[in-house]
């Protein structure tokens, strides 16, 4: 029987999420956080690891190409995946907000242009407010933006702060938590409803009594 | 250099891929035809306006839109139902069931490939008094489809609209809050759906019911059991009774293998009214097959009856076939036959009643360049080499020939 494929985001939620299947009797003894390799067959051959980057998990799951996915509602919500999301899993817990120079006032009458990683979510959510704004897609470095006048604010996860306050930033309006979540394809818990609804049971129960583990 | 290469979202159909094509369409066209579904065809672009005035179904950001030169918007067919709906109501005929092979043109945002622009859709539609053993019919219909064409591990889910509509409608929320919680049930979001019931001001029964929703689907007994528990009107209770029948129905038809419930199956919920049901192959990421009752659309164009359809997603279906090794379609025998000026007319003899009987022939004329590999007949040396060269000799003329391999019995060999 072909195993029931995990996608992971490479780093600290693959880590995380591996700890958790751990405690669900899902064990991957292959895996090793400095390997280069990107497959890894857990001990009972049931399930396969796939290691991806954080803002493809949505594509590899809506796609059928992984069952099961973990990934940050962030990029879930950027990628508009077609999936379904069971469980949250309280771990990689940060927030989305508008940050920008402290003196600066969101409430001008002229249109915002506001540097971003995410303009889908960005977008949406100034729409929501009734707001048209210009977004400007960065790839990183995102808190350059407004020093150097290329945008007005930016939106960005904000995890501590403490990359805002180096800067002289501040942040200017909260938008939404986030965390991470467990996805699964949609025809997957279909067709593979025995094999996978254990697990989300599984992990559902381990978070709703333990709490999540924590990093 | 875009003059040669193909816009985003369509792609060439190579010779053994447009043949799976074919045979499969040319198979479904046939078994529909025995069931009594006739053939028709809607024009390739419509008016925008014929899909805008039926709220809910298209998505106006995904219609491929075209300017007529005095100003009006068209579209490229977005969907095969909504104009089919249109034609039957204009033309007033008695026919009530129709088949349709169409390609569907989509505008999709994405930034892969994967996502195609254009496709193609083998369907039917049945303008029905709404009786329950017609949605019996299309769902076995919709199974035999899938079965014939070869493939493995189908399933086949059914949901029911009005169990999840009078639910929320009994809540009586804004539209907005609809939506919402309707987003969240398609996405199976527990906890978010949670989150978002708790900010709301929402009669206890219903919060519960609400919540179970996303986990109402599997075996249809389980599924039917915990839905009878969770009725709180007559409309629900009635929705749980026809898919109780139905599913009776479709036991005793030797589907029940097949048969998953989900209750909150509530995609296109503006479209359909009654039954749902999509199928999944395991092992593939999307549906392949999408279709319901829909009572709704017709009366947008004064039609006073229910109907019901399917259509099927003959491109996810082929890379289905492709991928469980079944894309294998049954070649023809083939021949080469070569011949100069000289003897044209015996070879052109010979072709056509090889033709006739079903076998390719491929005509070559000396001089020749290359080397002919298969079966071949040369006029101009006069011999001939068949059955991958076992069979080799010459002949002096096409009676002599026969006579020698029998190319009476060549295309049932």
């Amino acid at each position: 029987m072909q195993p029931i494929k995990i996608a992971l985001a490479k780093g600290r939620l693959a880590d995380l999420t591996i700890e958790l299947l751990e405690q669900i009797g899902i064990i991957f003894t292959s895996y090793h956080k400095k390997s280069r390799k990107l497959m890894f067959l857990s001990d009972d051959s049931q399930f396969q690891l796939i290691l991806v980057k954080a803002t493809d998990v949505g594509t590899y799951v809506e796609n059928g190409a992984a069952d099961i996915g973990v990934a940050g509602k962030d990029t879930l919500l950027e990628a508009g995946s077609d999936v379904f999301e069971l469980v949250d899993l309280g771990f990689g817990q940060c927030k989305f907000a508008v940050a920008g120079r402290p003196d600066y006032d969101l409430n001008q009458s002229h249109q915002l242009t506001v540097g971003t990683k995410y303009p889908k979510i960005t977008k949406d959510y100034f729409n929501q407010q009734g707001k048209q704004v210009e977004t400007i897609k960065l790839n990183g470095s995102v808190e350059l933006a407004p020093l150097v006048g290329l945008s007005d604010v930016i939106v960005d996860i904000v995890e501590t702060g403490t990359t805002l306050k180096e800067n002289h930033l501040v942040e200017l309006e909260e938008m939404m938590d986030i965390s991470a979540r467990l996805i699964v394809n949609k025809a997957s818990f279909k067709t593979k409803d025995s094999r996978i609804r254990p697990v989300v049971e599984q992990v559902q129960a381990y978070v709703d009594t333990k709490g999540s583990v924590r990093s | 250099m875009s003059g040669q290469q193909l816009p985003r979202g369509v792609s060439d159909l190579y010779t053994d891929d447009y043949h799976l094509k074919e045979s499969l369409i040319n198979n479904y066209k046939r078994l529909l035809n025995t069931y009594g579904y006739n053939p028709i065809q809607t024009p390739t672009f419509e008016f925008y306006d014929l899909f805008m005035n039926v709220p809910g179904t298209m998505d106006a950001d995904q219609m491929i839109k075209l300017i007529d030169p005095d100003g009006k918007v068209l579209v490229l067919r977005p969907d095969a139902t909504v104009p089919i709906a249109r034609m039957v109501s204009q033309s007033q005929l008695d026919v009530k069931k129709f088949c349709y092979v169409t390609n569907i043109f989509r505008m999709e945002s994405s930034e892969s490939d994967r996502t195609s622009r254009s496709f193609s859709q083998v369907g039917v539609e049945w303008f029905d008094h709404a009786h329950p053993l017609h949605d019996v019919e299309m769902i076995s219909l919709a199974i035999e489809m899938l079965k014939q064409s070869g493939i493995e591990r189908i399933q086949l889910e059914i949901g029911q609209a009005s169990f999840f509509k009078s639910l929320l409608k009994s809540a009586q929320l804004p539209p907005s809050e609809e939506q919402e919680i309707q987003k969240k049930v398609e996405a199976k979001n527990g906890y978010e759906l949670k989150a978002y019931l708790n900010t709301l001001e929402i009669d206890e029964d219903i919060y519960q019911v609400l919540l179970a929703i996303p986990n109402l689907f599997g075996s249809p007994k389980t599924v039917l059991t915990e839905a009878k528990r969770l009725v709180l009107n007559d409309e629900m209770r009635q929705a749980v009774e026809k898919l109780d029948s139905l599913v009776k129905q479709l036991h005793r038809l030797g589907y029940e293998q097949y048969v998953s419930l989900d209750l909150g199956l509530i995609n296109h919920l503006n479209y359909y009214t009654g039954v749902m049901f999509q199928a999944y192959v395991e092992g593939y990421g999307k549906p392949i097959i999408q279709g319901g009752r829909y009572d709704e659309l017709t009366k947008y164009f004064d039609l006073k009856t229910s109907a019901i359809g399917f259509g099927l997603y003959v491109d996810d279906l082929m890379t289905i076939l492709k991928q469980q090794n079944r894309a294998d379609i049954e070649a023809n025998q083939s021949i080469t036959i070569s011949t100069s000026e000289k003897e044209l007319k015996e070879a052109m003899d010979l072709a056509m009643s090889l033709r006739a009987k079903g076998v390719v022939v491929n005509m070559v004329y000396a001089p020749l360049n290359a080397e002919i590999s298969g079966d071949l007949i040369d006029f101009t040396s006069k011999s001939y080499r068949l059955n991958c060269g076992t069979n080799q000799g010459s002949f002096n003329s096409v009676i002599d020939l026969q006579k020698k391999v029998g190319l009476e019995d060549y295309a049932t060999n």
